[in-house]
């Protein structure tokens, strides 16, 4: 019986452009506060049963870590094609249209995303304004919300370059 | 009405022609929302953007800070550690030490296997990925039809979704107001029912055609035994998470945060894990959740907008009107769901559907427990049914040389007990009901 390889013996793909890197690097900053959310609510669920301490804002913490895994990693989703795509039509298309169709993509990611990426900058002033502080811990709302606007904001940057740099 | 309709019909159109679901989703939601607040041809220009653009905006800000929904990426890490940790490959080993000695038996093992597996990871796809590797090479040792081989890790695989945790079981909470833990309870029988099912597929299998599955070697008894140990940090990891759950001591994001620690330690324990493979299941699993997030994200933008135009209340209406059986229209949903499971992996489907079928199926007093469980197995199916069923082609991506067509052949068996099991939880809601009203209500 063979032995069992691992399923990520292949690394997921890097980008090798320049905003493809940076893209890259801000979704490995995510996949380290996954790691330190796994282990806080370790020491959350352990500290309250075993030693009777619980983790105040515990629950808080992993709302905003949750807001940094996901939109951190979106922009190199989107530049190495990661989302979901049906392939069902066999689209016998000449390699010219598939770039044209590609980079028409691009152009929609890069809009889609400064489009969101402009809403919640908008939610992000009002709630600088308001002071908008979270409930234990009293961390600024609006500073996660100005990150999510940097990881959508750079998407939109990265597709764009995509869009315009050439390929085969 | 009509403006509902006419958006489902773009989304279709722009969904065949390749754009990512989520982001079909999303444009669809924010100008049909946008139509819906009054834009026309004529004030494209002046017209107040800003609305559905909040609309989209705070879907997006709120989904990714929703506590309920930071279980994703920790189930999601759990199941990439333990499936790097050679669980599955001890799994495998178990199962066969009792049932490889059979006509068959290696296929039935690697249901058996699969079904474990899928109690500690909530994905189909990661669970016929990992088994793919570690169930296919055996097989072909012995000889097994390659039909027969890729269609119970395929089929098996499916297994994944239903069985808890699963990743689509908690969308589905969150998204419907139901209780998670709930949801887990009721999945429990229908998931083992389908193991029970499946192994008859197999059976069925080497019945009509013998040298599909010829039987392996005997274990003796002792190595059995050995064996069956080999799977003791499976069966601790799922009594951790799931009796924590079950029992109520653990919410199920705190579940998901200790199981992958525990699915942690055990890869360390086991010595698999160095530090750039770690960096690499995670950086996997962060980008897996992005990508789940952002379907959530269109989903919602198009729900928001569906719910606007009134479309679920006036399907509602319309079908009371109509006076049909509860399971008349229940049977129409599974159609749909069947139809389009052609066209849609099993999430999308799903967001897709229910900002319309949900209030249909609260207004005619059915279980929404039981309708999430219904709703995940015919998923489950499309899984497997041609031509976009993704397990086949997660299958036929790690076993190139074995082609779409001989698995889609070799499943179809699977596929009928599937459809079997399907109509059974239909006509006998208890089996999905019984577990979670023993345990809460």
């Amino acid at each position: 019986m063979s032995e069992p390889l691992s399923e990520l013996d292949a690394p997921p793909p890097q980008p090798r452009d320049f905003f493809g890197r940076l893209c890259s690097w801000l979704s490995d900053l995510g996949a380290l506060v996954l790691f330190a959310l796994m282990l806080l609510t370790c020491v959350d669920v352990f500290g309250r049963y075993l030693l009777n301490a619980p983790l105040n804002g515990g629950t808080e913490l992993t709302e905003l870590a949750l807001s940094v895994i996901v939109f951190s990693a979106l922009p190199v989703v989107t530049l190495t094609g990661g989302h979901v795509v049906v392939e069902l039509l066999d689209l016998n298309m000449p390699a010219a249209a598939k770039v044209l169709a590609a980079r028409v993509l691009d152009c929609l990611w890069a809009l889609v995303l400064s489009g969101i990426g402009y809403g919640v900058w908008k939610l992000a002033s009002r709630a600088l304004r308001r002071r908008e502080v979270s409930e234990y811990l009293q961390i600024p709302v609006a500073y996660v919300l100005y990150f999510t606007v940097f990881c959508l904001a750079l998407g939109a940057v990265a597709s764009l370059w995509r869009c315009l740099s050439p390929r085969r | 009405m009509l403006t509902a309709l006419c958006g489902f019909a773009v989304l279709i159109v722009l969904i065949l022609c390749r754009v990512p679901i989520a982001l079909a989703m999303g444009l669809v939601g924010f100008f049909g929302f946008a139509v819906e607040r009054g834009l026309g041809f004529d004030n494209f220009f002046d017209f107040k953007w800003r609305v559905p653009l909040s609309m989209v905006a705070s879907h997006a800000v709120y989904t990714a800070r929703e506590y309920g929904l930071s279980v994703i990426p920790l189930f999601i890490l759990m199941g990439n550690l333990v499936g790097s940790s050679g669980l599955a490959g001890e799994l495998y080993r178990a199962a066969y030490a009792w049932l490889g000695h059979r006509r068959g038996g290696l296929a039935m093992s690697t249901v058996l296997a699969c079904g474990g597996f899928s109690a500690i990871c909530g994905s189909s796809l990661a669970t016929s990925a990992t088994m793919s590797r570690v169930a296919i090479p055996p097989m072909r040792e012995f000889k097994y039809a390659d039909s027969l081989a890729a269609a119970s890790v395929a089929a098996g695989g499916t297994l994944g979704i239903l069985i808890p945790p699963s990743v689509i079981l908690i969308i589905y909470g969150v998204f419907t107001e139901t209780s998670i833990r709930e949801l887990f309870a009721a999945g429990v029988i229908p998931g083992l029912l389908g193991v029970l099912f499946y192994l008859f597929a197999v059976r069925y299998t080497v019945w009509r055609t013998p040298e599909a599955g010829p039987p392996g070697a005997l274990t003796p008894s002792a190595e059995r035994w050995k064996a069956l140990s080999g799977v003791l940090g499976v069966l601790l990891l799922f009594v951790l998470v799931m009796g924590g759950i079950y029992a109520g001591v653990f919410t199920p994001t705190e579940a998901a945060g200790v199981g992958a620690g525990g699915a942690f330690l055990i890869a360390l324990y086991k010595r698999s894990l160095t530090p750039v493979i770690m960096l690499n299941i995670l950086r996997d699993t962060v980008r897996t959740s992005a990508m789940l997030f952002s379907i959530l994200i269109g989903a919602l933008a198009l729900s928001s907008f569906v719910t606007r135009a009134g479309f679920p209340q006036e399907l509602a209406d319309w079908l009371s009107g109509l006076g049909v059986a509860p399971l008349l229209v229940i049977t129409a949903m599974m159609m749909v769901y069947v139809l389009l499971g052609m066209l849609l992996e099993s999430l999308s489907m799903l967001l897709l559907t229910l900002p319309v079928f949900f209030p249909v199926v609260q207004s005619l007093g059915l279980d929404p427990v039981w309708f999430g469980i219904v709703v995940v197995v015919v998923t489950e199916i499309s899984l497997i049914t041609p031509p976009v069923g993704l397990n086949v082609f997660v299958l036929s991506a790690t076993v190139p040389d074995i082609s779409t067509r001989t698995i889609f052949k070799g499943v179809t068996p699977f596929w009928v007990v599937d459809i079997l099991r399907l109509v059974l939880l239909i006509l006998v809601p208890s089996l999905s009901l019984w577990l979670p009203a023993l345990l809460y209500r």
